[in-house]
């Protein structure tokens, strides 16, 4: 396939106005990550001599441990996140005015930062919190905070991004569906078959890509499982942290190696992500039968 | 598979503003009626109340006489038509003509099956695999009137859905329209601001402004018997002569017209259309004016003429369409006349 001479030109201007940007971004992300790596090989010591080491790449299990324990967390909340946004988002669309009200608490929710989220849902969940005394049964209540399923912190962050997968979902179908599940129901669907039929496969492209800023967000978020999530296991987040305020400086390597390994998960979600993208892109073409 | 609507005492505000005020009209059982009305005038919120998308302030809507005012829009049996097409855009064509037998729990291929047959209806069999984004504007429109029908409606609403065709395509959609009507029967609301295109399709009008229904009659009596100046302006009429009625006869600028007999005396507005009226010699008309006017138009050419008027006349402007190009210019004397015998007065 050729490309007409006018639209090259056209595309290496754009490339080129937006090359500083590109530029500024590649060179401040990419400083960041070698100083990381470097120094997770022993060759930016704090204090001492350079020196070419893989001690703190040593401890696999612990480090595998904790990208275990980060997927975990990283998946639940997103998939909690995407169906409970989607619903509001859904809601907002076919309800009406009760719809928008919902939409507009939903969406005040964006601006609490998730220290405070996560102390209020902490407040709000505990063994001795509020729900617990309200209900009368310290005994019987479940424990949520601090429990090995992470259950706090999957509802702090499913509440929170959320509201965000909403607004994303919002902004990327808006109006048109609203006209179209009024044409659906006049077409004999109901509610759910209107929900399931028309809203969500219009929705698949803004809630996949909320889905995965909402995942690469939790994957590196560290106060919600820091303050909910039990002592150990830790996941990468709280690892990394621990690491690099801890007191002993020759921990900052092993700080630096978990954050690499914490990137190094976000880019891989993040590849296949776009990978799927492209192919369910690519099938939507195929089935529509233009050949491109 | 047809049904009669009936609106009965109808009202809509939106907030403090009404904007549907007690309509009552009846759409027989296969018939099709034509809302006519300006734009604002509540033609799309009164269909939206008919197809149960929007529950009306006060009054019923009525199905074969059955009250469907709370009946969800999912349950009521109507298919509607709106001004655009609203294709789902993530369905091929056939996958939009299947909608509603997949959602009512028909299989995939006998959903397709049967939706194959509406595309053909329309015309549009060919079609079937494509994309609502890969058809042109009258396309999407004809692939909307398949999916609707393909619902088997006891009525189907039509919210101005030709307003944004070209006139060839129109003319194409018209036709379409008779063969459905011939072939399924269905009753049909059609919501237009064209008179052109109601007096084309419908059975009767009715006419619709500031929310208010001011004559329902059919297509030929609405247009030589319009109920009010108003109505006989929004069908096009240009032609209000005052006059007075005594013993049975209208007395104006125009000369002695006869109307019906009932009509009591006093003063009148005789409303001839501009096609009723005719240019004859000068000599021999009951009525004489001053061409002030010629307006071609194609193959017709609108001649505006002041009448001459008797001193206790109004001075009066009739309009008259006349065929052809006319031997006349501006300030020529003609004669005007009423073709037929008898006129149609509104008292006053
Ligand atoms: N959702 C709404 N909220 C408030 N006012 C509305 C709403 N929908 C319509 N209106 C008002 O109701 C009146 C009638 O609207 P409607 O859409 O029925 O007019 P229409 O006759 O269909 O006009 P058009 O020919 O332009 O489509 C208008 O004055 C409009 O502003
Ligand atoms: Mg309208």
């Amino acid at each position: 396939m050729s490309v007409p001479s006018g639209q090259r030109s056209a595309s290496r201007r754009a490339l080129l106005t937006a090359a500083p940007a590109v530029l500024l971004v590649v060179l401040v992300i990419g400083a960041a990550l070698l100083t990381a790596l470097l120094q997770s090989l022993g060759f930016l010591p704090v204090f001492g001599e350079a020196r070419f080491s893989t001690e703190a790449w040593a401890d696999g299990a612990s480090l595998l441990e904790s990208a275990g324990v980060s997927l975990y967390l990283a998946t639940a909340s997103t998939a909690l996140a995407l169906v409970v946004g989607f619903l509001v988002a859904a809601y907002a669309l076919t309800a009406g005015r009760g719809g928008r009200l919902v939409a507009a608490l939903s969406a005040a929710t964006i601006p609490i930062p998730h220290l405070v989220a996560s102390g209020a849902i902490g407040l709000l969940l505990a063994d001795a919190g509020f729900l617990a005394r309200v209900l009368g049964m310290p005994e019987g209540f479940p424990q949520l905070v601090g429990d090995s399923w992470w259950a706090a912190v999957i509802l702090e962050f499913a509440w929170k991004e959320s509201a965000f997968v909403a607004l994303v979902v919002l902004g990327g179908i808006g109006r048109p569906v609203a006209e179209l599940t009024e044409t659906a129901a006049t077409l004999g669907a109901s509610a759910r078959q209107r929900m399931l039929h028309v809203i969500l496969p219009l929705a698949r492209v803004p809630l996949g890509v909320a889905g995965l800023v909402v995942f690469v967000y939790t994957l590196g978020s560290y106060e919600a499982p820091w303050l909910l999530g039990p002592v150990a296991p830790e996941p990468l987040s709280v690892r990394a942290v621990r690491l690099f305020g801890s007191v002993d400086l020759s921990s900052r390597p092993e700080a630096m190696a978990t954050a690499l390994t914490s990137v190094a998960v976000a880019l891989a979600v993040i590849g296949l992500g776009l990978l799927l993208t492209r192919r369910s892109r690519r099938r939507s073409r195929a089935q529509s039968g233009v050949s491109s | 598979m047809s049904s009669s609507l009936t609106f009965d005492a109808v009202s809509h505000r939106f907030g403090a503003e009404e904007v549907l005020r007690d309509i009552t009209l009846c759409v027989p059982e296969s018939s099709c009626v034509a809302l006519l009305g300006a734009s604002g005038s509540g033609k799309s919120t009164l269909l939206r109340i008919a197809a149960g998308l929007l529950p009306p302030s006060a009054g019923q809507v009525r199905i074969d006489g059955e009250d469907v005012t709370a009946v969800e829009a999912e349950k009521r049996e109507t298919g509607l038509v709106f001004q655009r097409p609203l294709l789902f855009p993530h369905l091929s064509v056939v996958d939009n003509v299947a909608f509603a037998s997949r959602m009512a729990g028909g299989s995939k291929a006998e959903s397709r099956r049967q939706a194959r047959e509406y595309l053909e209806l329309v015309q549009l069999a060919d079609y079937a695999q494509r994309m609502p984004g890969q058809l042109s504007g009258g396309q999407e429109q004809r692939v909307a009137l398949a999916r609707a029908l393909a619902r088997r409606p006891r009525i189907l609403l039509l919210d101005e859905p030709f307003s944004s065709l070209d006139l060839g395509l129109r003319e194409d959609m018209y036709e379409l329209l008779e063969t459905i009507r011939e072939q399924l029967r269905p009753t049909i609301v059609l919501v237009t601001h064209d008179r052109r295109e109601a007096s084309v399709l419908a059975d009767t009008i009715a006419v619709l402004e500031h929310g208010e229904i001011l004559q329902h009659a059919p297509v030929a009596q609405i247009h030589h018997q319009p109920a009010s100046p108003a109505v006989n302006r929004i069908l096009g009429g240009l032609n209000e002569v005052l006059g007075v009625i005594r013993a049975g006869v209208h007395h104006s600028a125009l000369g002695r017209i006869t109307v019906a007999p009932d009509t009591p005396d006093g003063p009148a507005l005789l409303m001839p259309r501009q096609e009723s009226l005719q240019l004859t010699g000068a000599g021999e008309a009951p009525a004489r004016g001053t061409v002030t006017q010629i307006r071609p138009s194609g193959a017709h050419t609108l001649v505006r003429v002041t009448l001459d008027a008797a001193a206790d006349q109004e001075r009066v402007d009739v309009a008259v369409e006349v065929t052809g190009t006319p031997r006349l210019s501006r300030g020529d004397t003609t004669g005007v006349g009423l073709r037929g015998t008898a006129g149609w007065v509104v008292p006053l």
